[in-house]
């Protein structure tokens, strides 16, 4: 579904990414693991059309999106969760998932992708009308989920939906993005919690500095020594 | 505690302030009144809460409160409509010069107010409306009314060949470019003789009419520019409440991740912009209509920044407070002219005043008022344990999210 060939990323002169290869067959979760400042964050701002592209490849259910603006690649269906709960802390819950549509022009289907994320989340039911700012952390978090949601994506790109949030809330977080792959949606998932991503994923891809040094299955990646004593903490 | 030596030191430093150009005489005279007028405020302000309270709960204000909107925007349209009949001359033509500037600020408003990039350089696009009517109507015989969407036309592409390359830009850069922009703006106007006249400007620009018919006097005037603002407030409130007015304030207040909900953040940034500069355009054409004469001297940088101060003072993205700034800024100078040398000290003055007790500006937007001063905001990255999350879990063992 998602194909990244040799992708370099650089910030000026600074080369961040340096030609990485990694791919997303439909209906996975493929985690990208890695520490602070491997270009976990680069790479999918990089994949969303944020961030330009220095060089590579990247193509999306078969064709070339490499350089393509941001909204052309939301409006295909592939859309990112920004990290660190980016939600808009001045308009109301309800006006930041209508955002999240904001390509979407039929309003009928509006309404049913509004009716639908608010079953996954009913507590944004109560809060629609509360300011996101307002929210608590794990509420900011699950509104930035439900946002990327209402654009109905083909395939999600979390970014670190688990950065700074309590553990019990950690837990609900994982068991959303389960379900949200059960309801049909590809994921593509980004984070330093390496124990809690490779439980869920199919296949991970460990990022070390610019580069992919490591890809397998979750469960492999789990046991694997190396990941163990770099990630896993045992 | 704090704030008894708050009072103390204000009106030090404003009298150290004075000191070099008042004398210390003087300038202690300004300290000490001030002092004096802080601490009768302070002894009076606490009745001053209490006359609010009794006014929030008087039952007149209930009644006021349900009185629909378009009740009161009816009235003060009458208001407005009557205006010309009861006062003299000389305040006719101050509040025309107020109403240009009220439309000129309602226009920066839209690019600084709701999609919040910074532009200084706002004045080049009225310089361009003024001398488009100066020229095409003492060189080519067109009227005002086909000059006022020439003017706009010529503001927009001015705004696109800016934009485009500039937009790009973040904060304080896309501010620099845009100052500069302002300057070359005044600079070519100052010598490109041929065209503008130089530093001497243009004369003899003929005041407005419609077919035939003179509309030339300060009443005709006074209701073009009335009807400029009506026509732009409408324009702003539609596009306050519109899917692109809700962008605008995604953009404004998370760029990455409104660009991730799919909102084209260049184009936005660039109809926003264009919007102003055409609002802008089309003042300039009422300016020169109104003077009869235009020259650089009309478009200088201080201008740009008397109309940012107009929108930063009475509220950022809000029609009313714009309004008021505005209205404020061309009013009280006049009202100040009895100060003399002193009149602009006495504005920096009540603007440093503003920023440091009232930032939001006088009637702030219900939106930025939240961004600014809602305590309650959470820093993005905090770490908050929401207690509510544990209990909800505890009472129902579902496994449904939140």
């Amino acid at each position: 579904m998602l194909k990244v060939t040799n992708l370099k990323v650089s910030y000026g002169s600074l080369e961040v990414l340096h030609g990485i290869t990694f791919q997303v067959n439909p209906g996975e979760i493929v985690a990208v693991l890695g520490a602070n400042g491997a270009g976990k964050s680069t790479a999918i701002s990089a994949v969303s059309g944020i961030l330009p592209v220095r060089g590579g490849k990247i193509e999306f259910s078969g064709q070339d999106i490499t350089g393509r603006p941001a909204d052309d690649i939301v409006g295909m269906g592939l859309v990112q969760v920004p990290e660190g709960r980016r939600i808009f802390p001045g308009l109301t819950v309800r006006e930041n998932l209508d955002l999240g549509a904001y390509l979407i022009s039929d309003k009928k289907h509006k309404q049913e992708s509004l009716a639908k994320v608010l079953d996954i989340f009913p507590k944004l039911k109560e809060r629609r009308n509360q300011k996101g700012g307002t929210l608590s952390g794990g509420e900011q978090q699950m509104l930035a989920i439900a946002r990327g949601l209402m654009a109905r994506p083909k395939m999600l790109l979390l970014d670190e939906p688990s950065l700074g949030l309590a553990p019990i809330i950690v837990d609900r977080i994982f068991q959303v993005i389960q379900n949200i792959r059960q309801s049909g949606a590809t994921i593509l998932l980004v984070e330093q919690n390496a124990q809690r991503s490779l439980e869920i994923a199919d296949r991970g891809y460990i990022l070390e500095t610019g580069n992919i040094v490591l890809e397998d299955t979750g469960k492999a990646l789990l046991v694997n020594e190396s990941v163990k004593a770099s990630y896993l903490g045992a | 505690m704090k704030s008894t030596l708050k009072i103390l030191l204000w009106p030090l430093w404003i009298g150290l302030l004075c000191w070099p150009f008042m004398g210390l005489r003087a300038a202690g005279l300004t300290a000490f009144g001030l002092l004096l007028l802080f601490l009768l405020f302070r002894f009076f302000g606490r009745k001053i809460g209490l006359f609010k309270d009794i006014f929030l709960k008087m039952p007149g204000r209930e009644l006021a409160g349900r009185v629909p909107r378009k009740i009161w925007l009816g009235a003060a349209l009458l208001a407005a409509m009557m205006l010309p009949l009861v006062i003299n001359k000389y305040y006719l033509d101050i509040t025309i010069t107020a109403g240009i500037y009220i439309v000129l600020a309602l226009g920066l408003n839209i690019i600084v107010g709701l999609a919040g990039l910074l532009v200084l350089g706002y004045i080049a696009f009225y310089a361009a409306g003024a001398y488009a009517y100066a020229i095409l109507s003492t060189q080519y015989n067109v009227s005002f009314f086909a000059a006022l969407p020439a003017a706009a036309v010529l503001a927009l592409l001015l705004g696109l060949v800016l934009g485009v390359p500039t937009l790009r830009l973040r904060g304080d850069y896309l501010a620099i470019v845009t100052l500069g922009f302002g300057e070359i703006a005044r600079i070519v106007l100052n010598n490109w003789d041929g065209l503008t006249g130089g530093p001497n400007g243009i004369m003899h620009i003929p005041k407005p009419s419609l077919f035939g018919l003179k509309l030339g006097s300060p009443v005709h005037l006074y209701f073009i520019v009335l009807a400029m603002i009506i026509l732009v407030s409408f324009v702003i409130d539609r596009l306050n409440n519109s899917r692109l007015g809700r962008a605008l304030v995604a953009m404004r207040e998370d760029e990455t991740a409104a660009r991730a909900c799919g909102v084209n953040t260049v184009k936005l940034k660039l109809l926003a912009f264009s919007l102003s500069a055409m609002t802008a355009g089309m003042m300039g054409v009422v300016f020169a209509a109104k003077m009869s004469f235009v020259s650089p001297e009309s478009f200088t940088f201080w201008e740009s920044i008397m109309v940012l101060c107009m929108v930063v003072l009475g509220g950022m993205a809000s029609i009313p407070g714009v309004i008021l700034g505005a209205a404020a800024l061309v009013v009280l100078p006049e009202i100040f002219r009895q100060f003399q040398n002193y009149r602009m000290l006495v504005f920096g003055a009540a603007m440093v005043a503003m920023m440091i007790f009232r930032p939001q500006g006088l009637l702030p937007s219900k939106r930025r008022r939240l961004e600014l001063e809602d305590p309650t905001l959470p820093p993005i990255n905090q770490e908050r344990v929401d207690i509510t999350f544990h209990k909800i879990n505890q009472q129902s063992k579902t496994s449904e999210v939140i």
